[in-house]
């Protein structure tokens, strides 16, 4: 034991409780956490108050839900991708690209399984480029599917020469999506149990463990033994295989696709996979929070849209959101460092 | 150096506290820190230490409350900020010395200038360079100012980046210089060296406050001793007449017996096939190494810097391809093509880097035990939420980890702690050889003696183990035969019991000079 100590410690006085800063720190962590919660259900009120008997309406719940089922899809895409560290910019022209490949299947007369399936079967392919562009080439991802998304655009005008394909698409193609079950559309069935699935592949799988911690810190994990490689392609090819069914659901809505709109789907979509980190006490991504993101988004859109904002509103709301979002993270994550 | 202890006071902290969450890591500090002498700050890890030079570098606040803190006698303003700190005159110097190799000596000397100067104004490179060659004057230092710094010597760097803290304080006001474990990456020439120029810091007026796990060098260097325990003061001492043993004991509050390790039982003297074998082993650094390691026996691989110890550790780990030889295990030729390869053979590896490369920092304490390998906690395609829980408890209990709580993020654990995470899930994957490569560099007493309990009880139970250091005092706990090597070639090979330090000490330092 050390006696010769001429500065005396003073015996600090133990606080009972959390002192009133840790408290505080909880406290902005819990409000980060549930924000977006707060932000969904302010704009339905202010939206149901505002235009009562239009926005309040179940009909009106079910068009959101339906509409954004594509977007929802897209960003569970991004999100696979941004789980094992890297961006998949790509998507939205994997969407296009499989919505056009698939409308252009049927107006060739193909069966709607073999549609379907060229439909799939794009976003398995362009997956496996990037795959081996970002895994065996070590391209950073973000330049490597920003070459694919040029590259895809092309091909997109390629087939459709610029128009909206919709012949050949048959009605019970939309059926497929459109049909209620209790009121709710097949399309956000699938959309469900998809989420679903993926939150229990990456939170309940070894496998999804080994491309969160891929994601976490590639050479750790990979001198853990984790054969990186390996997990990396594979959420890219998963990945852009989700886009692409993103696509082709996109095509049974419209009964018909065009050559555009994959950017703005996209922006939103890796928007929303990282707004939905908020909800996570240690701001990791996840399938939950991503969901919420894009409805709450989608919320807000449609109850501008109602309240006639012009068109150049959406945009530089959604802008405005993932700032706010990546903010509010930050303070969250500073509260409880 | 006793009479500058009757300087004045360059840096004075009255009642300093901090509290994390629920946890007060700080408490009550009061110290002084005289200009012109060498203040050494001790503890182990968890003790404090980095929390209080985080909150004079301005990167904690500290406890709202009456806490002071003086510069020079001049009270700075709390919460620091860098910039306050900075003005105040405190300088840090971290491990990586915090320059950019990249760049010439004297783009980095004046990087560091925070003068005032327009970020914007046209900056002149006869001025920079006539500046640079005026702060290293002092500092005997041989490089030319327009020299790439990746072109430098490690020496030669470490003098540079002591240069720098004088850069651009006020004339008369010479720097609070606080080094963390400056000396770790050095050889021990590098290390006299250094300390060369520290020497010359205090004739200047400098204050240096110099924290460290190597005590010898601190009793060599340090004119005042700080030691914290559990975040508080327990000793404000001068180093005249301190011995590690005291130090030691005022670190941990108890009585350390440098435990010597029992000579070997297995060695050489076992015989049969060698757990594992290399043959001819060549990579960026190696040229042609030939190793046996036997089950039930520690092989210490030491030698200096460059000497190639780290590439061979990697190589033997699956983290790195050697450009020619064989790696035989269990007397079988193996390709290690990563990690994985080398973990389905019975070879696991705790690489050295344990930040970028050891554990997983975002993740928890659970996730980052099991991660290695996930099948004993999966039942039926998913991972049993209670089952790896309880594997996670068992091996934190084990190994010692704290807080003892799976589920705290690895970010949250002092070094020690995150160095017993990493060894615990590399001997949950019941290695028949394990490869620790500086497995106690940057952490405390406590931790270091925890690991080498493990490393004892491995051995026991025989396991072959691989250790890489360049430490010697661990390598004659631990190791039953020791390899230095030397410029990629085994220069000696010898057992520790039998030679003794003095021997292990001056094969290692000869080595550098062998033709």
């Amino acid at each position: 034991m050390s006696t010769d100590t001429s500065t005396a410690p003073a015996p600090a006085a133990a606080p009972a409780g959390p002192p009133p800063a840790a408290l505080a720190a909880r406290l902005t962590g819990l409000a980060a956490r549930w924000s977006l919660v707060v932000l969904l259900v302010a704009f339905a009120v202010v939206f149901s108050l505002l235009r009562p008997g239009q926005f309040d309406t179940a009909q009106n719940a079910q068009t959101i839900a339906y509409s954004q089922s594509v977007i929802v899809v897209v960003a569970l895409s991004a999100l696979v991708s941004a789980t094992v560290g890297e961006i998949d910019i790509s998507i939205g022209a994997v969407m296009t690209t499989s919505g056009v490949a698939t409308a252009w299947a049927f107006g060739r007369g193909w069966p709607p399984v073999a549609a379907v399936g060229l439909g799939l079967g794009c976003g398995l392919v362009i997956g496996a480029v990037n795959a081996l562009l970002i895994v065996r080439a070590r391209i950073n991802s973000f330049i490597a599917t920003l070459a694919m998304t040029t590259l895809l655009t092309g091909l997109a005008l390629l087939l459709t020469d610029g128009l909206t394909l919709y012949k050949g698409v048959p009605q019970g193609f939309n059926d497929l999506v459109a049909v209620t079950v209790a009121g709710v559309p097949l399309m956000v069935v699938y959309t469900a149990v998809l989420a679903l699935a993926l939150a229990y592949l990456l939170m309940r799988t070894p496998v999804g463990r080994r491309m969160k911690a891929a994601g976490s810190g590639r050479a750790a994990a990979e001198l853990i033994g984790v054969r990186t490689a390996r997990y990396v392609s594979a959420a890219l090819v998963l990945g852009s295989v989700i886009a692409a069914f993103g696509g082709v659901l996109g095509t049974a809505r419209l009964q018909a696709a065009g050559p555009g709109g994959g950017d703005a789907v996209m922006l939103s979509s890796i928007a929303a996979v990282f707004l939905g980190a908020v909800v996570s006490r240690r701001g990791h991504l996840n399938v939950g929070g991503t969901v919420l993101a894009v409805l709450t988004l989608g919320v807000g859109i449609t109850g501008l849209t109602m309240l006639g904002a012009p068109a150049w509103v959406p945009d530089v709301f959604n802008g405005l959101a993932l700032v706010a979002a990546l903010l509010i993270s930050r303070a969250g994550k500073a509260a409880t460092a | 150096m006793a009479a500058a202890l009757t300087g004045p006071p360059a840096l004075r902290v009255r009642g300093l506290g901090k509290t994390f969450g629920r946890n007060r890591v700080l408490s009550g500090l009061s110290f002084e820190v005289r200009a012109g002498a060498v203040t050494a700050l001790l503890g182990e890890n968890g003790s404090g230490k980095s929390t209080l030079v985080k909150i004079l570098a301005g990167v904690h606040a500290p406890d709202p409350g009456d806490a002071r803190v003086e510069a020079a006698g001049t009270p700075v303003a709390l919460p620091l900020t860098p910039d306050r700190a900075h003005a105040a005159g405190l300088r840090f110097l971290h491990q990586d010395l915090g320059l950019v190799p990249e760049l010439t000596v004297a783009d980095n000397l004046a990087l560091a200038d925070r003068s005032g100067r327009s970020g914007l104004a046209p900056t002149r490179r006869r001025d920079e360079r006539r500046r640079a060659a005026e702060l290293l004057a002092p500092f005997d230092v041989a490089a030319d100012p327009g020299a790439h710094v990746a072109d430098l010597p490690v020496s030669e760097r470490s003098m540079v980046a002591v240069a720098r803290t004088f850069g651009d304080v006020p004339p008369g006001r010479p720097p609070v210089v606080f080094l963390d474990e400056p000396t770790a990456a050095l050889a021990a020439d590098d290390v006299a060296r250094l300390f060369a120029a520290i020497r010359r810091l205090c004739a200047r007026g400098a204050a240096v406050v110099l924290i460290s796990h190597r005590l010898e060098e601190v009793l060599e260097i340090a004119d005042h001793v700080l030691v914290l325990r559990d975040g508080r003061l327990v000793a404000d001492r001068p180093a005249a007449g301190l011995t590690t043993a005291t130090l030691v004991e005022d670190m941990t509050g108890r009585r350390v017996e440098p435990g010597r390790a029992a000579p070997a039982g297995g060695g050489d003297a076992a015989g049969g096939v060698p757990a594992l074998s290399v043959r001819g082993l060549r990579g960026t650094r190696l040229r042609g190494v030939d190793l046996d390691l036997r089950a039930g026996e520690v092989l210490g691989l030491t030698g200096l810097v460059g000497c190639g110890r780290s590439e061979l550790a990697r190589i033997v780990g699956g983290a790195q391809r050697p450009r020619g030889g064989s790696v035989e295990v269990g007397g079988t030729a193996v390709r290690l093509r990563s990690p994985a390869d080398a973990i389905a053979r019975g070879i696991v590896g705790v690489p050295q880097d344990r930040h970028a490369h050891g554990v997983l920092l975002d993740l928890s304490v659970r996730e980052n035990l099991t991660l290695g390998d996930l099948r004993p906690v999966t039942r039926r395609g998913a991972i049993g939420r209670a089952a790896e829980r309880a594997e996670a408890r068992a091996l934190i209990e084990e190994f010692d980890i704290r807080p003892p709580d799976p589920e705290a993020a690895l970010r949250t654990l002092s070094g020690g702690n995150q160095q017993k995470v990493a060894l615990a899930r590399a001997v949950r994957l019941e290695p028949r050889v394990l490869v620790l490569d500086e497995p106690s560099q940057g952490i405390d007493i406590g931790a270091r003696e925890g690991i080498g309990r493990v490393v004892r009880r491995l051995r026991d139970a025989g396991v072959a183990v691989l250790l890489a250091t360049s430490d010697l005092d661990e390598l004659m706990d631990l190791a039953d035969r020791v390899v230095v090597l030397d410029r990629g070639r085994v220069h000696a090979t010898l057992r520790p019991a039998d030679a003794g330090r003095d021997d292990l000490f001056h094969a290692v330092t000869l080595s550098g000079r062998a033709a």
